[in-house]
C-alpha cells in the first residue's frame, strides 16, 4: 500500500476512477470480504469469483453509494448479497450433482475418508441449508469475527438482540443438521 | 455433547476450514483487467444505444406513426363511424319532422 486515505478521499478518489484508490481499497479488503464470502459459499475459487465481482460492482454502483454507511460496510453488504445468490443458484444445480454423486457412489466409498473432512463437509453442508438471514449473521460472527453491532448494522438488522437470536438459531440448527445430540 | 463443547467444536471447525482460504492479493491485476473489459462493454453498449438502437427505434416508431394516420391518405375509420353516425341521427331527425308536419296539416 502505497498510500494511505482517510474514508472522504478514498470515496472521493474512488468517483474520480482513481486506480491507485482503488488498487488500496482492494488491497484493504480483500481478506476480509473473501473470509466472509467463504464462510457462505465454502470453495476458495468461487470466493474468489464473488469477491472480484463485488470489486467490479463497487466500480460500477460508486455513483449510487449515498455515504449512509461506511465503504466497508457496503462492501461487506454488497459481498453478502452476491454470495448467498451464488449459494442459492448453486443449491439448485447441486441437487443434479449429488443425485449423479449417489448414482455413481461405490457402497463403501466414504469408509477411507478423513473423519475431520468429513466433519467439515457437514459442516458446510449445514451452514448451506441455513435460512438466508441466519447463515449471514453466522457467517460475519465466525468467519470474520465481527461484533453483533457491526453485523447489525451491514444486515440493517434494528437491534443486536435479532443478530444475537439470529446465531443462536443458527448454532441450534446446525447441531440439529450435523445430528449433534445435547447432554 | 455440551454447549460449551459444541461452540468450542464449531470455533475450531471453523479456524480450521479458515485455512482453506488462499489470499492471493496479487489478483487485483486480474481483476482490473476485468474490470476493465466490463468497462468497454458498457461504454460500447451505451454507445450502440446512443448511435445505433435509439435512432433506429424512433425511425420505426415515427414511420409506425405515419402508417397510422397516413393509410392510403383516408380519412381514419373511427372519423368515418362517427361522421357515419351523425348523418344517420340528422337523417332521422329530419324524417320525423317531416311526419310531424304533415300530421299537423
Amino acid at each position: 500500500m502505497t498510500q494511505k486515505y482517510s474514508e472522504e478521499e478514498i470515496i472521493k478518489a474512488l468517483k474520480n476512477r482513481d486506480s491507485e484508490a482503488f488498487r488500496y481499497v482492494y488491497q484493504k479488503y480483500y481478506a476480509k470480504i473473501k473470509s466472509v464470502s467463504y464462510g457462505v459459499v465454502h470453495n476458495n475459487e468461487d470466493a474468489e469469483d464473488i469477491v472480484q465481482e463485488v470489486f467490479i460492482d463497487l466500480y460500477d454502483s460508486l455513483s449510487r453509494f449515498k455515504e449512509q454507511s461506511s465503504l466497508s460496510t457496503w462492501l461487506y453488504r454488497i459481498a453478502l448479497n452476491k454470495s448467498y445468490n451464488f449459494l442459492r443458484s448453486k443449491k439448485i444445480r447441486d441437487i443434479f450433482t449429488r443425485l449423479e454423486e449417489r448414482l455413481s457412489q461405490h457402497p463403501d466409498h466414504n469408509e477411507d475418508e478423513d473423519e475431520k473432512n468429513r466433519q467439515l463437509t457437514d459442516l458446510h453442508r449445514a451452514i448451506e441449508a441455513l435460512p438466508e438471514r441466519q447463515a449471514k449473521a453466522f457467517s460475519l460472527f465466525f468467519y470474520e469475527k465481527m461484533s453483533q453491532k457491526e453485523i447489525a448494522e451491514i444486515m440493517q438488522l434494528n437491534s443486536i438482540t435479532t443478530v444475537e437470536q439470529l446465531i443462536f438459531r443458527a448454532k441450534q440448527n446446525i447441531r440439529k443438521m450435523m445430528k449433534i445430540n445435547e447432554d | 455433547m455440551k454447549k460449551e463443547d459444541f461452540d468450542a467444536f464449531l470455533m475450531n471447525a471453523i479456524e480450521d476450514d479458515k485455512r482453506n482460504i488462499g489470499c492471493d492479493e496479487q489478483n487485483f491485476d486480474v481483476m482490473y483487467s476485468r474490470l476493465r473489459k466490463h468497462q468497454k462493454n458498457v461504454d460500447s453498449q451505451k454507445k450502440m444505444i446512443n448511435y445505433g438502437v435509439l435512432p433506429v427505434l424512433m425511425m420505426v416508431v415515427a414511420l409506425n406513426m405515419y402508417l397510422l394516420f397516413n393509410q392510403n391518405n383516408e380519412t381514419p375509420k373511427f372519423v368515418e363511424d362517427v361522421f357515419a353516425e351523425e348523418t344517420l341521427i340528422n337523417s332521422s331527425a329530419n324524417y320525423f319532422s317531416e311526419v310531424l308536419l304533415s300530421v299537423n296539416e
